[in-house]
């Protein structure tokens, strides 16, 4: 009875205001965002990899039903499955030490961590349409007016996939601009493991996005020797 | 045949995911930008959505992600008790009057964590396993999170003198 009470309260704190109820039977607009989506060749639906991974499937469930456990028991916020899972799954660092220390997810425990599409695997790592190894030389300012995310450049040391230059500008999400108020976990200088998606589809690069969750990681040489494996 | 089959889930569920959004925003406009991009990833990636009633959980996990990156989520529970005072409006015939406007306040004090979780099950109505599939997170973990987010929302109640 407790919960049902609480229930009506939450209900009555979110409750829609006339203008956003009436926002919500709006056909045309309904219509439109469909077309628009349809019609967008920017917005093409990107065609599913086939990926060669694909031995190891009884390790894969027995793994992931122990990490599920883990996380349960934990209360842990994101930790990846499948073959091959990397050694070091969740962000850890020492205190006061660079970002040459620090391993795992760069957003863990971050508001960009909060909701996963997908879980960090080493399949769902190969169905990424760019990722690279490569060391921020610089983070500009937010320009897209969402605050949604930080155009870093990156200097890369080696691609696995959907690039060859040099040098390469990703958005990565912008810990600050998110339901969160932490600050960014990374800086010039920082080496990481980046993966990513272009944001409205097209080739790897356009416009593209870093994914959190595990995708965008702290380099080390374990988990890069594990993006070698998982692109091959 | 993709193209199809996007068309019928956006027709199912453009309008909860919608309503989930306008919730969890400040603007319609802002809303219609962020289900703009739940429904463009959605498209996107159309081939692993699920079937049936598996794909509302799946696209509120996109929209889950879209708003936690979303600047101006967090200022629409600013605004909330003013609104509400405003406007007079409720969801429900079941709810209280807030003439005041604490019950607003309490769930503004609330981490956008909690209020999220409180209103996937109050308002979207998901069970927690329903969430943890959302989520990808394990049904125990999410358990644990909404008893915590209901222990705290019931505190932040009391403070403003509401029983529960």
């Amino acid at each position: 009875m407790k919960d049902e009470r609480l229930a009506d309260r939450v209900r009555q704190a979110m409750a829609l205001d006339a203008a956003h109820t009436e926002a919500l039977g709006d056909s045309r607009a309904r219509q439109a965002l469909l077309e628009r989506i349809i019609n967008s060749p920017a917005a093409a639906p990107r065609p599913r990899r086939r990926w060669a991974l694909t031995i190891g499937v009884a390790v894969t469930t027995a793994t992931a039903a122990v990490v599920a456990l883990a996380i349960a028991l934990n209360d842990l916020p994101h930790r990846p499955s499948g073959p091959g899972s990397p050694p070091r799954a969740e962000s850890t660092s020492e205190p006061g030490s660079p970002s040459g220390t620090r391993r795992g997810d760069v957003f863990a425990g971050t508001s960009a961590s909060q909701s996963c599409v997908e879980s960090y695997s080493a399949q769902s790592l190969a169905r990424r349409s760019f990722a690279f190894d490569g060391s921020v030389t610089g983070i500009g300012a937010t320009n897209d007016g969402t605050n949604m995310f930080l155009p870093v450049t990156f200097k890369v040391h080696r691609w696995f996939r959907g690039g060859s230059a040099e040098s390469v500008t990703v958005k990565l999400p912008n810990p600050t601009g998110g339901v969160g108020l932490e600050a960014a976990p990374f800086g010039v200088g920082s080496r990481l493991l980046v993966s990513g998606e272009p944001r409205f589809g097209g080739p790897p690069l356009t416009d593209p996005v870093a994914w959190a969750c595990g995708f965008t990681r702290w380099h080390d040489a374990a988990d890069a020797e594990f993006w070698q494996q998982s692109f091959n | 045949m993709r193209s199809a089959r996007f068309e019928r889930a956006y027709a199912a569920h453009y309008e909860p995911i919608f309503a989930y959004v306008l919730r969890r925003t400040d603007s319609v406009q802002d809303a219609s930008d962020v289900v703009a991009d739940v429904f463009l990833t959605a498209w996107r990636r159309v081939e692993d959505m699920p079937d049936g009633e598996e794909a509302i959980l799946w696209l509120y996990g996109i929209a889950r992600r879209v708003l936690a990156n979303h600047a101006r989520s967090r200022r629409r529970y600013d605004r909330l008790a003013a609104r509400v005072l405003a406007t007079g409006t409720t969801s429900t015939a079941t709810e209280a009057p807030d003439p005041d406007g604490a019950v607003a306040a309490a769930f503004d004090r609330l981490r956008p964590e909690d209020q999220d979780i409180l209103g996937l099950v109050a308002v979207e109505g998901l069970t927690p396993t329903e969430i943890a599939r959302a989520l990808g997170r394990p049904a125990v973990y999410v358990r644990v999170r909404l008893h915590r987010a209901r222990t705290r929302f019931a505190r932040e109640l009391n403070a403003e003198g509401i029983e529960v």
